[in-house]
């Protein structure tokens, strides 16, 4: 099996930040392209205000600074992408990494959740069971 | 980051042989090591030496079994690979992330079946397990076949039943 296409969902944690080193030495060794998902959960934040355009604007931004940041991680020479979308996380992912044909997703096992004591993030645990290519879930 | 060595636990399923293809195609790529681990619950010394009336497959002898397991895995590498085999006697979970640490594996590779929520609340998933128990890195090895399609999970089944309700009850009236 080719690993040429590799998706990275990322969400500005520490967690999300490990996981992108790891992807990018899995994309040096296998001379893959990174591709970047930033997914704005407005589901969520439709329920905690109401949803105005400058809310969108900002979320929008952090968006951008999130996968900004991811793109610069990495090294000349590796191909890269970045996407942004909205909707619910994990869902999201895992569309995107159907319709991008992604080899591999490679993920923090815990992102930015509220319930610090579950072991596994509800993101991370969706796609672990949902997902159509293999997953790497970076400690 | 160390990359030497990749750690892959078999079973002898179908998903532990996707791991095994999965980690030695990696393996190839990053020039690791694999270290092939088999484990089980009881070994050759907790056979019995008696005669059992029970079946082979429950009293039987373990010792060529857990060979078989790891002669299956032997099959599916490629050529021109490094690889370590492993035998360990003892509770799956803790056995695989002991030796872990001990080879300083750079990743775990495991089959990625038994981890829905059902196969994984009934059958103990290992996999499960180890993704959350483990310090280390963990790669699912998964093939498209291997996840239902949308309409059979158990989430759908689940949202069908909610707008069956929903339907049966009437509209709630808005002030």
């Amino acid at each position: 099996m080719e690993i040429k296409n590799i998706l990275v969902p990322v969400d500005g944690s520490e967690g999300s930040d490990r996981a992108i080193t790891h992807a990018i030495s899995m994309a040096e060794v296998c001379d893959a392209k990174l591709n970047f998902l930033y997914v704005a959960n407005i589901n969520q934040l439709a329920i905690n205000a109401c949803l105005s355009d400058a809310i969108l604007e900002a979320v929008t931004k952090a968006g951008n600074v999130i996968l900004d940041r991811a793109m610069e991680m990495v090294p000349s020479g590796i191909e890269k992408e970045a996407f942004s979308e909205t909707g619910s996380p994990a869902v999201v992912i895992l569309d995107f990494a159907v319709s991008n044909n992604a080899d591999m997703i490679v993920m923090g096992s815990r992102g930015l959740g509220i319930v610090k004591g579950v072991l596994l993030g509800s993101v991370s645990q969706y796609i672990v069971e949902q997902a159509r290519c293999p997953v790497l879930v970076v400690k | 980051m160390k990359r030497k060595r990749i750690l892959v636990p078999v079973d002898g399923s179908d998903g532990a042989a996707q791991a095994v293809a999965l980690a030695a195609d990696l393996a190839l790529a990053t020039d690791c090591t694999l270290d092939i681990l088999h484990v089980s619950y009881f070994d050759s010394k907790t056979d019995s030496q008696a005669d059992s009336w029970l079946p082979d497959e429950v009293a039987g002898a373990v010792g060529g079994q857990q060979q078989e397991v790891l002669d299956k895995a032997r099959k599916g590498l490629p050529e021109g690979l490094t690889a370590d085999f492993h035998l360990r006697t003892g509770n799956p979970v803790e056995e695989i992330l002991r030796f872990a640490h001990q080879q300083q594996d750079w990743l775990i590779v495991v089959g990625g079946r038994g981890l829905g929520a059902m196969e994984g609340f009934l059958m103990g998933s290992v996999s499960q397990q180890l993704l959350e128990e483990s310090p280390v890195s963990v790669l699912i090895a998964r093939q498209p076949k291997d996840v239902p399609p949308k309409g059979e999970s158990v989430f759908s089944g689940f949202s069908q039943l909610t707008d069956l309700v929903k339907k049966s009850l009437p509209p709630l009236s808005r002030k």
